[in-house]
């Protein structure tokens, strides 16, 4: 997704597959990665470059800011932050469908708890849907909300 | 590139969804109120089915040149949603069949709607299905068989015959939709979700 500077800064961010990763559309700058306010690591980016680091599918809120590439001006931030957010499950089953969906529920609840908004997607959802339903997890639906952004994409088995 | 594989999904359908669909397909009068939030319901679960199955097709054969590195299934699911859509478009028959839409207001022309199409063949009679030159040209068919016994999906240019059973579903990759005839020795009943594809609409980053 776009960075929330993005008329300034542009670049873009997403969470998915295990890393955060920052590609500069346009421009150069001195990136530096926060997970919380731990700080991570930095990179200096150029147009079309990108850097990640890994997020171990674990939901949580990350900070990017973007310097000179001096590192003497701080030209803007982004917060990518879980409350709020869009966060979309794609799990796979470590053992039955079951024991799956009964831990991708509590991981659904865990992120509800921090303000995000659930979405599941994997094949049999279908038959799990009234307890999604009951849980206010989404389901997605062919043709709808194709321009729907999920800032947290989490694809790892239960 | 794997597009020109065919995928069938035996008991996909179950006996009291496809006496669903039937009656209502058979029905000159609208549902009652009861009946048409059990027809709503069991219809969003075949939509919902239906499109994991095209993620699944998708996924697994990449049949389009722009998925062939997609490394994770959430790639997939993302390009499948901005990118797929059931489409109806007119195509051609030979024989004036019965066909509806599966809209529960309206029995309008499958031409017009995006829903997914009914179409009842009767003894002896043939479904011929031939995809408009104007249509998209990526486009997945999902041919759900309610009912009916002995059925031939005959893909003429292919020469191959695919039989198809009762509640199977049989996913027609795109490089076969463009012409095939569905025979059936019986009165039968097919359901066909016609997928379009179009890669134009997908945004690598802002999923």
């Amino acid at each position: 997704m776009r960075i929330q500077d993005f008329d300034k800064i542009k670049a873009h961010v997403t969470f998915s597959r295990s890393i955060v990763r920052v590609f500069m559309e346009e421009g150069e700058f001195l990136v530096k990665f926060f997970r919380g306010e731990a700080f991570t690591g930095e990179s200096i980016l150029r147009t079309l470059e990108w850097r990640a680091f890994p997020n171990d599918n674990v939901l949580g809120d990350w900070k990017i800011e973007f310097w000179d590439i001096e590192g003497k001006s701080l030209e803007g931030v982004h917060h990518h932050l879980v409350h709020g957010s869009r966060v979309l499950f794609v799990p796979s089953p470590k053992n039955t469908n079951l024991s799956m969906v009964e831990k991708l529920i509590q991981e659904c609840r865990d992120a509800q708890n921090k303000g995000a908004k659930c979405w599941v997607f994997f094949e049999g959802a279908h038959e799990y849907g009234d307890l999604f339903k009951k849980e206010g997890i989404n389901l997605f639906k062919i043709g709808g909300n194709t321009r729907m952004n999920f800032p947290f994409i989490i694809e790892k088995e239960f | 590139m794997t597009g020109n594989f065919i995928k069938t999904h035996p008991g996909f359908l179950e006996r009291g969804q496809a006496e669903q669909i039937i009656s209502h397909f058979n029905s000159n009068n609208y549902p009652n109120s009861g009946e048409e939030s059990d027809f709503l319901e069991m219809k969003e679960v075949l939509d919902q089915r239906v499109f994991e199955k095209v993620v699944d097709f998708l996924n697994t054969y990449k049949p389009l040149s722009i998925i062939e590195n997609f490394e994770t299934l959430g790639e997939t699911l993302r390009f499948a949603q901005q990118c797929c859509f059931i489409y109806s478009g007119s195509f051609y028959r030979e024989l004036q069949l019965a066909c509806a839409s599966l809209s529960t207001f309206d029995k309008i022309l499958y031409s017009e709607t995006k829903e997914p199409i009914v179409i009842k063949i009767g003894d002896e009679e043939q479904f011929v299905h031939k995809v408009d030159e104007n249509g998209p040209r990526n486009m997945l068919d999902f041919l759900v068989i309610v009912q009916g016994d002995q059925i031939n999906i005959n893909f003429r240019k292919q020469e191959n015959i695919v039989k198809a059973n009762p509640g199977e579903l049989v996913i027609i990759p795109h490089l076969w939709t463009n012409e095939f005839t569905v025979e059936s020795q019986d009165t039968a009943y097919i359901m066909l979700y016609r997928i379009a594809v179009d890669p134009s609409r997908y945004e690598i980053v802002d999923f």
